[in-house]
This record gives C-alpha cells, structure tokens and sequence, in this order.
C-alpha cells in the first residue's frame, strides 16, 4: 500500500511537470530555468525536443497520466502494465539525460526533475510489484 | 503432513518462477519500447542545423519588408510616436524566429508604418556562448543602423539551436546581405562595447524579471506593460498605454 500511495504521488508530480512544460510550450514561451543559464529552452527547443511531431511535455503527460490510473487500480494486470510504463519512461528518461549531455550541451533542470521522478517511479512500482507476490 | 509442506514448497517455486518470467517480459517490453521511440526520435530529428552560407534565404524577402523605415538605435517607425514597443530576443531562439516571421511583419505593417507605435530591438542572448556571439554581431549591425534587417535575415536562416551555427562565416555572410561595410562590422562586432551594451540589456532584462524570449513590451503615457508574443497582444497593448497620461 505505501509503495503504491508512493507511485501515486510520485506520478502527479510527473504530471504536474509534464503539464507545467507543456503549457510554457504551448503558450510560446520558454520555462522559468532556476540553474543551468539558459539551458531548459535550449533543450526545450532543440531537434530533439519532439518525438515525430509530439513535443516530449506531451507524451510526458500521458505517460504520467497512464502511470497513475495503472497505479489506482491496483489489480494484478494494472500493476504489471504500470511496470513496464514505469520502466520504458525511466529508460527514456535516462535516454533524454544523455541527449543533455552528450549531443545537445545544455541541462534543463525539468526534464532532470522528470527523469529523476520516472526513476523513482521505477523503483517504487517494481518493490510494490514484488511485494505484492502476484 | 511432510507431502502437503512438498507441495506447498513446489508451488511456491513455481509461483516465484512465474513471476521472474513476468518481471523479465515486463522488462524486455520496456526495453523494447523505449528501443522504438529511440529509433522513431532519431529518425525524425535529423539535419545538419547549420545555415547555408552560400545561398542565404530572404534577402530580397528582408529588403522589401523594411524599405523606408528608417532605423535609429536599433529602433525602426516614427521616432515621435508616443508608444514603443520593445522585442527582448536572441537571434538562436526559434521562438523568436516564429515572432518574427508569423507576427513582426504584421506589427511593422499596421503598427509602424502608419506610425502609431515605433519599434525596437533589444538583443538578450540567454541560450549560451553562441547566443552571445550572435548578439555582438547584432550590435555591429545596430552600429551601422541594420539591426532590424539584420536580425530578420538571421532568423530566416536560422540554425538547429542544438548546434553553435553562428560562426563568424555566418555572421559575415548575413551582414553582407543586408550590405553591411564588413570592415566596420567586423570591428565592432569585436568591440568591448558590444560586450558592455549586451552586458546591460541582459542586466535590464534581469531587473525586470523576464523568464525567456521573446518578451515583448509596450511603452506610452499610460504606463509600460508586458504582453505576449502575438499581433492581437500587442495591438491591444499599444491601445492600452496610448493616449495623455492620467
């Protein structure tokens, strides 16, 4: 129960991010960037910032979305499609960070905030998933 | 007694190796997923992100958009119109590429021209180094009173932000399309002065709490407002802060 309260939250703080990115996108303008000079419109902006044609904020908010109705529910099926959701969107999310790092050169402190929520993610619904002995 | 404890043992196991299995399908479908959504991000964000030197795009474009308007200060439109409005904006940012192309020629159009508003140009590079060099660049062009043409030019031809395309081949090739003296270009481009005047305007932008670019703002005797980056916001704005103060 405490592993999944925690996906919970875990999950609505991810939707919450996804929707605060997506919004500061569709409104055009670029988001409050707290450390990194500049860095999250440059990633914000960059070619990789939309996976064929959906900006990244967007699939964000539905995998948020999915990881938390899977959490909710709570069944045996439920709990195994909100693992491989969490999973995929903590892969991702790694994926992304190497973008940061390694081709774009610039940090967006969100989408590290969103990365290091989908590892948590992770963990917590793979514990929960355990515990549960389905 | 001792075969029930078997049993129970057995199907313990089995239950355990189920689960592995489940867990590891679960993994593998993961994997697999996110193999795809790598594969599809790949395939639909490449490109070299970098302008082609050799055959700029909009010159004649930028010419006849601000033929006429003569420019002071990096200021263009009657320069005793009681509004101004202001384009906080760096020359990477492809949002303020889309205000220029979607939304400036119609301010420059309806706005300007008539002369109810003048317009102005403030170079705020926040996206890195290579923001910087293209903001010097814009100040050499302000120098020569082309930073209008010259910035409309840059953003026709503007590169993958991801990228650091302004080089100073770039920066040259668009100063010589809108028929900037390089010499002097280049000189000032260089300058100290071109470090200290982008040091204030990305001192004042600080002051004034912007968050990104474009940040557009208007200017007249009511008062001076921050409006959003479309035609309608601004037209709107400049209503708002026209007319005899009080």
């Amino acid at each position: 129960v405490t592993t999944r309260r925690l996906a919970a939250l875990l999950a609505l703080l991810e939707l919450a991010v996804a929707a605060y990115l997506e919004i500061e996108r569709a409104r055009g303008r670029s988001v409050a960037c707290p450390i990194g000079g500049g860095g999250c419109e440059t990633v914000q902006q960059s070619r990789y910032s939309h996976l064929a044609g959906i900006p990244l904020p967007v699939l964000g908010l539905f995998g948020a979305a999915a990881m938390l109705v899977t959490t909710l529910l709570g069944d045996p099926r439920a709990r195994t499609a909100a693992l491989v959701l969490a999973f995929a969107g903590a892969l991702f999310s790694l994926y992304l960070a190497g973008l940061q790092a390694f081709e774009i050169h610039a940090y967006c402190a969100w989408c590290l905030t969103s990365a290091v929520l989908w590892l948590a993610l992770a963990a917590a619904t793979a514990v929960g998933w355990l515990r549960a002995g389905d | 007694m001792g075969k029930a404890r078997k049993t129970r043992a057995l199907r313990e196991q089995e239950r355990r190796r189920s689960r592995k299995i489940r867990m590891m399908i679960a993994t593998g479908t993961a994997v697999l997923l996110v193999v795809a959504l790598v594969v599809v991000q790949q395939v639909t964000s490449s490109g070299s992100g970098r302008p082609d030197t050799s055959n700029l795009a909009g010159i004649a474009d930028v010419k006849a958009e601000f033929s006429g308007l003569n420019e002071r200060a990096g200021t263009i439109g009657n320069p005793n119109a009681q509004v101004t409005i202001t384009e906080y904006g760096d020359l990477r940012c492809p949002l303020c590429k889309t205000f220029d192309n979607e939304v400036a020629p119609q301010v420059i159009s309806d706005i300007v021209r008539p002369g109810t508003a003048k317009l102005q140009y403030k170079t705020w590079p926040i996206l890195g180094p290579n923001s910087v060099e293209a903001a010097k660049a814009a100040y050499a062009a302000r120098q020569q009173n082309a930073l209008w043409p010259y910035a409309s030019l840059t953003y026709l031809n503007q590169g993958d932000e991801s990228v650091a395309w302004f080089t100073p081949t770039v920066a040259r090739a668009l100063a010589k399309g809108v028929g900037l003296d390089i010499t002097r270009f280049d000189k000032d481009r260089t300058s100290a002065a071109a470090t200290k005047a982008i040091a204030q305007v990305s001192n004042e932008a600080q002051r004034l709490g912007f968050e990104g670019t474009p940040t557009i703002r208007v200017a007249g005797p009511k008062g001076t407002i921050t409006v959003n980056a479309t035609y309608a916001a601004i037209a709107n704005g400049v209503q708002q802060v026209s007319g005899s103060a009080g």
